[in-house]
């Protein structure tokens, strides 16, 4: 089989085009598989695995041979959501997952990485926050960068989520950062003070460090389940 | 009737399904095939990959890959 890739540079498709890949089965020994980015390889390479079919006797066969295949996404943005906060997922796992997100030709991995329930990622600059918010593990940087280049190679992106400014209890489970955030009377699980420095600082450096680790032209805000009455209950914001 | 619509439809995607491809998915754009065409029986541990490739590493990498992983080669 020849496999020809025009441009190897592109693991993460941020076009369709990056995507597309055409795969052909002319005869019984001539198949081509061509693309012109290598994230386009791994959707053809993909198919092509489909194309076999498993014998009661052990053996794989491919029919219907002539088969020609044009191929690009319906779809730019197919994504996956993981929630390390409320279930800690290892890196074997989240690396499962990807395997899976290859095979399925997904490839956003939107990952939820903290929320009110835990803070499981070290901040270099905030350690606090993970030492008290921590439930069941800690991602570090490596770890970070780890599922990050192990996503890439399969051609998925991956997104982070910082849920802000509600869902932020886990932020306030160390003595450094006990104020920035609110119990909402119980009806929510956090949220932030706008008005301390400490809130700010705290917030500065997770997003710095995100931007940093990520890359991503993206990051999930969160953004939902902000209940204003929360903020009543403390004059300064009132 | 309304019982007949809805064998009727469930009928028609299952042929239309039948017909594009019953192990493909997600459905490639364009997909053609002979139904009268070749069976062709192969390994798919013993295929020889050429890869024409700027960066051949990763083609390679993700090719070994697939044989281990989904069809299990030693």
């Amino acid at each position: 089989m020849t496999i020809t890739v025009t441009n190897g540079d592109q693991f993460i498709a941020t076009e369709k085009k990056h995507e597309a890949y055409s795969l052909t089965l002319k005869d019984e020994s001539h198949w081509t598989l061509k693309a012109d980015y290598y994230v386009g390889f791994l959707r053809g390479i993909e198919t092509f695995s489909q194309l076999f079919n498993y014998q009661e006797d052990g053996k794989h066969n491919i029919k219907g041979i002539p088969i020609t295949i044009t191929d690009s996404p319906q779809f730019l943005w197919r994504g996956l959501m993981i929630d390390t906060s409320r279930h800690f997922l290892n890196l074997d796992t989240i690396k499962h997952a990807i395997d899976g997100m290859l095979y399925t030709k997904l490839n956003i991995l939107h990952w939820h990485i903290v929320d009110e329930d835990s803070f499981p990622m070290y901040v270099p600059d905030a350690p606090e926050l993970s030492e008290g918010g921590n439930i069941g593990g800690v991602f570090s940087p490596t770890d970070l960068k780890a599922v990050i280049a192990y996503a890439r190679v399969r051609g998925v992106r991956v997104v982070p989520e910082i849920d802000t400014p509600a869902h932020t209890e886990s932020w306030g489970r160390n003595e450094k950062y006990k104020n920035i955030t609110l119990n909402c009377n119980g009806k929510y699980m956090g949220q932030f003070d706008p008005t301390l420095d400490l809130t700010w600082d705290a917030v500065s450096k997770v997003f710095n460090y995100v931007n940093k680790t990520f890359g991503d032209e993206y990051v999930h805000f969160g953004g939902d389940e902000v209940v204003y009455d929360c903020w009543d209950q403390r004059p300064s914001i009132k | 009737m309304k019982q007949i619509i809805i064998v009727a439809t469930l009928l028609l995607a299952s042929l239309a399904l039948q017909h594009d491809s019953d192990t493909l998915w997600p459905r490639p754009a364009n997909y053609s095939y002979d139904e009268a065409g070749k069976t062709v029986i192969v390994d798919p541990c013993n295929i020889i990959y050429v890869v024409n490739a700027a960066d051949k590493v990763y083609v390679s990498d993700m090719i070994t890959s697939y044989l281990f992983n989904v069809f299990k080669c030693k």
